[in-house]
């Protein structure tokens, strides 16, 4: 299980040895070779930065978004895409086990010991939607990118279904990969230690003058987390992934093919592995025209688990198409509209828990249009809807209005109000559990989505140039969100409800300051508060907190040095206790030493969850004690 | 895609690497009233380096027009000879009046980044709005300069400027008058003018 340090100190001796006379490569992430490429209308549309290079700082979307960037995930040594989801102050992420993790963002996060798993945010990558149809819920052990070709990840706590898509109702999670042009030549990067061992591999390179390719392959073996007792959970995981992506432009013209599979294999106890296989293929054009963009966007991915221990095994294929277009009406129009289609087509093997059919296909429909009006040079007002419409509900209404205001180049004022929803999946409707032959739960086929509705002010600025600061305060309303209830008269099975509602609000802030030209040093806070209760005729068979075992305050410091060849990256937080079930609060911090020793050659030693040797997130059972974990890295390129 | 608009405008970038870019896009849009040359096609930068070496960067290996592109750096007007494009940068705007009062009797696309602009003689200047680069066009100095400004270029720019002139010498029917600049600037605005209704 263990990468021989032998091997690694091999590694290490052979890239050193490499010849100082090969020639050095431009590096190939230029953004003036993409700029040259673009049209006066994209030109005209593009995002600049004057001030500072942060790149959510001078983002003008009117939402509490924040954009981790490439740079940070790299600086962070995560190697994985919830890890890399902590530098994000506006998101909660849980981690329960060696592999599983839940997110939540304004809370509902979930509360897995009854059953409700984190359904209520909306996962991306490149475009591709990967939360499961099952249940809603992203099975993080089952995503996975190469760090290294991450573009960004933009992070949007609140609302974002009518341009983002279905699910979005308490955040978006869009996961962005750089074209292949941006990532030429080769790279490889060993990561090893006694919890995790990880392997990366890529290669690009050009096509002809308008194309570019890349193709990669990763792999890693992560050890098991702990049992309450402190013996190992034996639940340790290996991933192998490859995949691919090709760009080519002609002229106003561009097309993107990607396309990846991974294989999964995970430890339970002595008993028998858990696999799971993934595939997914991508095709995009877009014509970018003076005045108008137009983009086509279709894909396929295919999703196989077997869980042999419980019995329960399911296939997914998900087929989707979408088309978009974005123009420029007068001079103060940019109107975005698009319809898209996507089935999910699956069987299941049922045991104790089982889906009623066994075979479904769901049918997801949506059409949007979205306003952003120019009312004055200082004040945009955006308006959108999004009609949707899937298997087990009706056409939904998604309404949403910004308004922003920027009264100087270093100044963004924002109001929103939104209602957003997620709606039924297999999980609420064709669910059935059986314990010890007894049926214990059934879904409800009549469960209706959960809805929000929400209010939210921000503000953005650089109140100085070495100081960016992004406050957003929130008002939730929610209705029809799902409780435990009990059959008339029999009592069981217990069925799944629409009886809670109520409200939260809370306040998210974050800031990075450039203290000195080598340091920057990055704050983030989170608080909420929940008022729920149950509607009438509700069981209250288990209390308000089964929407979400949410801690109510959350902090987080980040800290990077550069200091010539060296850096220094620390990242602490802290999260409030959790209710019920009881978590205590807790602290953890990750650091990375980094070496560059060559324009080619980074070494580093990176540590995750340093401050003890254990430490638990998440309530037991469902939890387990996550051990700390030290590395050492090595990257090349060339 | 964002909130805002999708795509392209996510990334970020800095503003004078756009502002290369956008020179670089420009001269695609302009005629120039000269002959076929084998002549190199020249950027002269005034007063902004980084421009200059985004520019120098970007025009690596690329051809303007079907010629050799060069950047050349300028503070004087004798250094404007075989020069198409002038940019001249914020800081040495207002310092520039005599190297720009040369340049407005030549065919030179002058551009700016300075809220004055076009009363100080540029043809194109960069404002920067909504967080995005935008930029504004004089038609009056092009047709001044003897540059023709394509209507994609109009159709794309914030805000055109176009003080009333006789419309006399642009009438069908005057066949040498109509080969004027002046009388193509002033066809393309009125095609601007109708898509816009």
């Amino acid at each position: 299980m263990m990468l021989s340090l032998r091997v690694f100190v091999a590694a290490v001796l052979a890239v050193s040895a490499a010849p100082a006379g090969a020639q050095l490569v431009a590096d190939a992430s230029d953004p003036l070779i993409e700029l040259s490429r673009m049209s006066l209308e994209q030109l005209s549309n593009v995002e600049v930065t004057s001030v500072s290079k942060s790149a959510q700082s001078l983002s003008s979307a009117p939402a509490s978004i924040y954009v981790i960037t490439r740079e940070e995930i790299l600086r962070s040594g995560a190697l994985s895409i919830p890890e890399a989801l902590r530098l994000a102050p506006n998101l909660q992420i849980t981690r329960l086990t060696s592999s599983s993790y839940s997110n939540g963002a304004r809370g509902f996060a979930g509360r897995p010991d009854v059953q409700n798993f984190s359904n209520k945010i909306l996962m991306l990558i490149d475009g591709r939607s990967v939360y499961s149809p099952l249940f809603s819920g992203v099975e993080y052990e089952m995503q996975d990118v190469l760090m290294d070709d991450v573009d960004r990840i933009e992070v949007i706590s609140g609302p974002g279904a009518t341009l983002w898509g279905a699910n979005a109702m308490n955040g978006v999670i869009n996961i962005i990969t750089r074209k292949a042009s941006e990532s030429r030549g080769a790279l490889m990067q060993l990561d090893g230690g006694a919890e995790e061992q990880a392997a990366a591999l890529r290669y690009g390179g050009g096509l002809g003058a308008d194309s570019a390719f890349r193709v990669y392959a990763k792999w890693f073996d992560r050890g098991s987390s702990e049992f309450a007792d402190g013996s190992s959970a034996e639940n340790d995981s290996r991933k192998l992934q490859a995949g691919f992506r090709v760009d080519t432009s002609a002229g106003d013209n561009s097309f993107t093919v990607q396309g990846d599979y991974q294989t999964l294999d995970q430890s339970f106890q002595d008993v028998s592995d858990v696999t799971s296989t993934g595939a997914n293929l991508l095709g995009r054009w877009e014509h970018a025209g003076d005045r108008v963009t137009t983009r086509i966007q279709t894909y396929f991915d295919r999703v196989d688990r077997e869980h042999p221990p419980s019995g329960i095994a399911f296939d997914i294929d998900t087929y989707d198409l979408d088309f978009q277009q974005s123009a420029l009406a007068g001079a103060r129009h940019r109107l975005v509209w698009g319809l898209g289609r996507r089935y999910n087509d699956y069987d299941t093997v049922n045991n104790e828990l089982a889906f009623v059919p066994n075979h479904r296909t769901l049918a997801l429909t949506n059409l949007f249009v979205q306003d952003s009006i120019t009312l004055t040079e200082e004040l945009k007002l955006t308006a959108g809807i999004k009609f949707e419409d899937n298997t087990y509900s009706d056409w939904e209404v998604l309404p949403d209005v910004r308004l922003s205001w920027a009264p100087n180049d270093k100044t963004l004022l924002w109001l929103a109000g939104s209602r957003a929803i997620r709606a039924p999946t297999p999980f609420d409707t064709d669910v059935q559990e059986f314990v010890g032959g007894q049926l214990l739960v059934l879904g409800d086929p009549d469960f209706e989505s959960e809805k929000v509705d929400a209010f939210e002010l921000g503000y953005r600025g650089n109140p100085d140039s070495k100081l960016s600061v992004s406050v957003s305060v929130f008002y939730d309303e929610y209705s029809d969100l799902r409780t435990i209830e009990l059959s008339p008269v029999t009592v069981l099975p217990l069925r799944w409800g629409n009886l809670m509602q109520g409200s939260a609000y809370g306040f998210e802030a974050w800031a990075s300051a450039q203290v000195t030209p080598w340091w920057r040093i990055s704050p983030g806070f989170r608080s909420l508060h929940k008022r729920l209760e149950f509607s009438e005729g509700a069981s209250r068979l288990v209390s308000v907190v089964q929407a979400g075992d949410d801690p109510s305050w959350q902090w987080y410091l980040k800290s990077s040095m550069d200091l010539r060849r060296f850096g220094i990256e620390l990242m602490w937080r802290r999260v409030a206790a959790l209710p019920e079930p009881a978590v205590d609060a807790y602290s953890q911090m990750n650091a990375r030493f980094s070496w560059r020793a060559s324009d080619r050659l980074e070494v580093a030693v990176k540590g995750f969850n340093l401050l003890n040797e254990t430490h638990r997130e998440y309530a037991d059972p469902q939890g387990q004690l996550i051990r700390r974990s030290v590395m050492a890295e090595l990257r090349f390129n060339y | 895609m964002t909130l805002v608009a999708p795509a392209a405008s996510a990334a970020q970038f800095s503003v004078d690497a756009v502002k290369a870019a956008y020179l670089f896009r420009f001269a695609q849009y302009v005629g120039w009233p000269e002959g076929p040359t084998d002549a190199p096609f020249v950027f002269a930068i005034s007063g902004n380096e980084d421009v200059a070496v985004h520019l120098e960067h970007l025009l690596a290996g690329m051809s303007v027009n079907g010629r050799r592109a060069t950047v050349r750096r300028v503070t004087q007007i004798h250094e404007l000879d075989g020069v198409q494009v002038l940019f001249i940068g914020a800081k040495v705007f207002a310092r520039t009046r005599a190297l720009r009062a040369n340049a407005i009797q030549r065919p030179i696309l002058i551009v700016t980044e300075d809220e004055n602009g076009l009363d100080g003689g540029a043809v194109i200047n960069f404002i920067e709005m909504n967080r995005n680069l935008r930029f504004e066009i004089s038609l009056n100095a092009a047709d001044r300069s003897g540059l023709k400004i394509d209507t994609a270029l109009l159709s794309v720019a914030a805000r055109v400027e176009r003080r009333p002139q006789g419309a006399l010498n642009c009438l069908e029917g005057y066949p040498r008058l109509q080969r004027s600049a002046s009388c193509n600037i002033r066809m393309a605005s009125a095609d601007v003018r109708r898509r816009e209704r």
